[in-house]
C-alpha cells in the first residue's frame, strides 16, 4: 500500500543547507561584478564579464541551489535514495563552489590558464553529481511524471555539460570550434530550458499543490508536457547540428514549440494559484508571480526579435537572459527555498529525539517562525525591484548597469541572511552534545 | 472507534504537525482516520519510530486515507482494518 522507502538513509540536513547557504553569494558576486563593470557587463553576451556574469548566475547560484534540492527530494518525490549521500554532496559541492569560482575568476579576469582548471572541476564535480542521481533515479521505485522531469532535466544537464567544456577546451586552447555560436546556443538551450526549465516544472508538479493547497496540475499537462520540451529541444539541436539544407523555418518552428510549453505551463500554474483551496496570505506566491511572468514577457519577446525591431532584435540576448535567468529561474528557486528550508528545519528538528532538542522541554518551532513571512515579503519587494531595474538596464545599459548591479546583490544579501536564521535556529534547537 | 482528521487543506507540513498532535491522545481501542489530498510519504518513518501502525489507501476520487493506531492496541487494529476496508469500497 505503500512505496517501500528507507528514509532512515535519507540525506542529512547539512546534505541541501551547504549547497542553499553557498548559492546565494554567487547571486551577490554577480551583482558586484555588474556594478564593478558597469555597462561592459551587459553590452555584448560574448564579453569575457558578461559570461563570468552568467555563469555566477546559472552554475553559481541555480544549478547549486537545485543540485542540493534534487538530492534532498528524490527519497521523498521519486522513493530513491542517494547513494552515500554525505560523500556525493561533499564532493559535489566542494567541485562545482570551486569550479564555478575558478570560472568566473578566469572569464572576469580574462586569465585563460585557469580555464582548464575550472572546467576539470566542473566536470568532475558533474559526472559525481549526474552519476549519483543516475543511479538513484535508475533504482528510483515511484514512477511518476516528476521522475520522469528529473531523468529528462539530468540528461539535458549531462548535455549541456558536455557542450560547455568543449567550449572552454576550445577557449583554453585559443582555437574556436568550428561553429563557437551554434555551440554555445546548443549549451544554453540545454542548460536553461532543459536542466533548468524541466526540472522546475516536474517539481512544481509536486511543491505548488503541496505547498499552496491548489488542485493537482491537470493529466494532459502532467504526461505531456516534459515528452514534448525534450522532443522539441531534441528536434531543435538536431536542425542545428545537421539541418544543413533544410528550410530556414524548421529550427524557430520546433523552438516555437518549446516556448509554447512553457507557456502553458505558466498560465496552468496561475490558473491553479488563483483556484487554491484556501485564500491564506502567502508572500511566496509573490515569486511565483513575477516567475510566471517572466515567461510570458520571454516568449513574447523572443516571438518580437524575430521581426527585427532595432530595440529588441539588439538587446534581445540580454532582455532574454533577464526575463529567463532572472525572472523566471532564479523568481521561482527562491519561491520553493522559502518553502523547503523551512519544511527541512521543521522536519529535521521533529525526528530528533525530545532529548536531542534544546529548550522548551524538546519542543519544535513553528514552521512559520523558521523564516517570518515579514522577512520574505522585503525579500520580495527587493526581488521586484532588482528584476525592475536589470531588465531596464538590460535595454538600455550605459544609465541603468550599476544600480541593476547594486539591487541584484542586496536581494541575494538579503536572500543568504534569511537562509542563514533558518539554519542558525536549527543549530539553537539541537541540545549540544557535551 | 475511530477519529477523522481532515487534513486536505492543509498546507506542508501542517498536516504532519496535526497527525503527530493527534496521535499522543489516541484513546485505547480508537485509531486515527487521517483525509489527506496525498500520501504522506515523510509521516511513516516517524510513526514506525515511535511505535504506531498504520495502513494507508486511495479512494475513488484520488483521495488518501491513513489508519494509525498503537502497535500494541489489538482492538484498534481490528476498527483500522475494517474502516480501510470501507474506504477503498467506496
Amino acid at each position: 500500500m505503500h512505496p517501500d522507502l528507507n528514509f532512515q538513509q535519507a540525506p542529512p540536513i547539512s546534505v541541501p543547507f551547504r549547497f542553499f547557504l553557498t548559492a546565494p553569494l554567487f547571486g551577490v558576486a554577480a551583482g558586484l561584478l555588474i556594478l564593478s563593470f558597469g555597462p561592459a557587463a551587459l553590452t555584448s553576451r560574448w564579453a569575457p564579464a558578461t559570461l563570468a556574469l552568467t555563469h555566477l548566475l546559472t552554475l553559481g547560484f541555480i544549478t547549486l541551489v537545485m543540485c542540493g534540492a534534487l538530492m534532498q527530494m528524490l527519497p521523498v518525490l521519486a522513493g530513491s535514495v542517494l547513494p552515500r549521500p554525505l560523500a556525493v554532496s561533499t564532493a559535489t559541492h566542494t567541485l562545482l563552489t570551486a569550479g564555478t569560482v575558478a570560472l568566473a575568476a578566469a572569464f572576469t579576469w580574462w586569465w585563460p590558464g585557469l580555464l582548464p582548471v575550472a572546467g576539470a572541476l566542473l566536470t568532475t564535480g558533474f559526472a559525481v553529481f549526474i552519476a549519483a542521481v543516475s543511479l538513484a533515479l535508475v533504482r528510483a521505485g515511484a514512477r511518476g511524471r516528476t521522475v520522469v522531469a528529473m531523468r529528462s532535466a539530468v540528461a539535458a544537464l549531462a548535455v549541456a555539460v558536455i557542450a560547455g567544456v568543449m567550449l572552454i577546451a576550445a577557449l583554453a586552447a585559443a582555437s574556436a570550434p568550428s561553429d563557437p555560436v551554434r555551440l554555445t546556443n546548443l549549451h544554453l538551450a540545454w542548460g536553461l530550458l532543459g536542466w533548468v526549465g524541466i526540472l522546475v516544472c516536474g517539481v512544481a508538479y509536486n511543491v505548488v499543490p503541496m505547498f499552496q493547497i491548489t488542485a493537482r496540475y491537470p493529466e494532459w499537462l502532467t504526461r505531456f508536457l516534459v515528452p514534448v520540451l525534450v522532443g522539441a529541444l531534441s528536434a531543435w539541436s538536431a536542425l542545428q547540428i545537421f539541418g544543413a539544407g533544410l528550410p530556414d523555418a524548421l529550427a524557430p518552428l520546433s523552438m516555437s514549440l518549446c516556448a509554447a510549453g512553457f507557456t502553458l505551463f505558466a498560465a496552468v500554474t496561475l490558473r491553479l494559484q488563483r483556484g487554491r483551496k484556501r485564500r491564506t496570505e502567502d508572500v511566496t506566491r509573490g515569486f511565483w508571480y513575477a516567475g510566471m511572468a517572466s515567461i510570458f514577457a520571454a516568449t513574447i519577446l523572443w516571438g518580437l526579435g524575430g521581426l527585427g525591431l532595432p530595440l529588441i532584435h539588439d538587446r534581445l540576448p540580454f532582455l532574454l537572459g533577464a526575463f529567463v535567468v532572472v525572472g523566471f529561474a532564479i523568481s521561482v528557486i527562491i519561491a520553493m527555498l522559502y518553502k523547503i528550508v523551512p519544511f527541512l528545519v521543521w522536519f529535521h528538528l521533529q525526528r530528533l529525539p525530545p532529548s536531542a532538542r534544546a529548550g522548551g522541554g524538546g519542543t519544535v518551532p513553528n514552521v512559520r517562525k523558521v523564516i517570518p513571512a515579514a522577512r520574505v515579503k522585503w525579500h520580495l519587494r527587493l526581488h521586484l525591484f532588482a528584476i525592475a531595474v536589470l531588465i531596464l538596464a538590460a535595454a538600455w545599459p550605459k544609465w541603468l548597469s550599476h544600480a541593476a548591479g547594486l539591487s541584484l546583490a542586496a536581494s541575494f544579501a538579503l536572500l543568504w541572511l534569511n537562509l542563514l536564521r533558518a539554519v542558525l535556529l536549527y543549530r539553537r534547537s539541537i541540545r549540544p552534545v557535551h | 472507534m475511530q477519529r477523522l482528521l481532515d487534513v486536505s487543506e492543509l498546507a506542508a507540513p501542517e498536516p504532519l504537525e496535526r497527525v503527530l498532535e493527534s496521535i499522543g491522545s489516541l484513546a485505547r481501542g480508537e485509531c486515527l482516520h487521517v483525509y489527506h489530498r496525498q500520501e504522506p510519504l515523510l509521516l511513516y518513518p516517524i510513526l514506525d519510530e515511535r511505535g504506531y501502525r498504520w495502513l494507508s489507501a486511495t479512494d475513488h476520487s484520488g483521495m488518501v486515507h491513513v489508519l494509525i493506531w498503537r502497535e500494541d492496541d489489538e482492538r484498534a487494529c481490528d476498527a483500522a482494518q475494517d474502516a480501510i476496508r470501507q474506504c477503498t469500497r467506496t
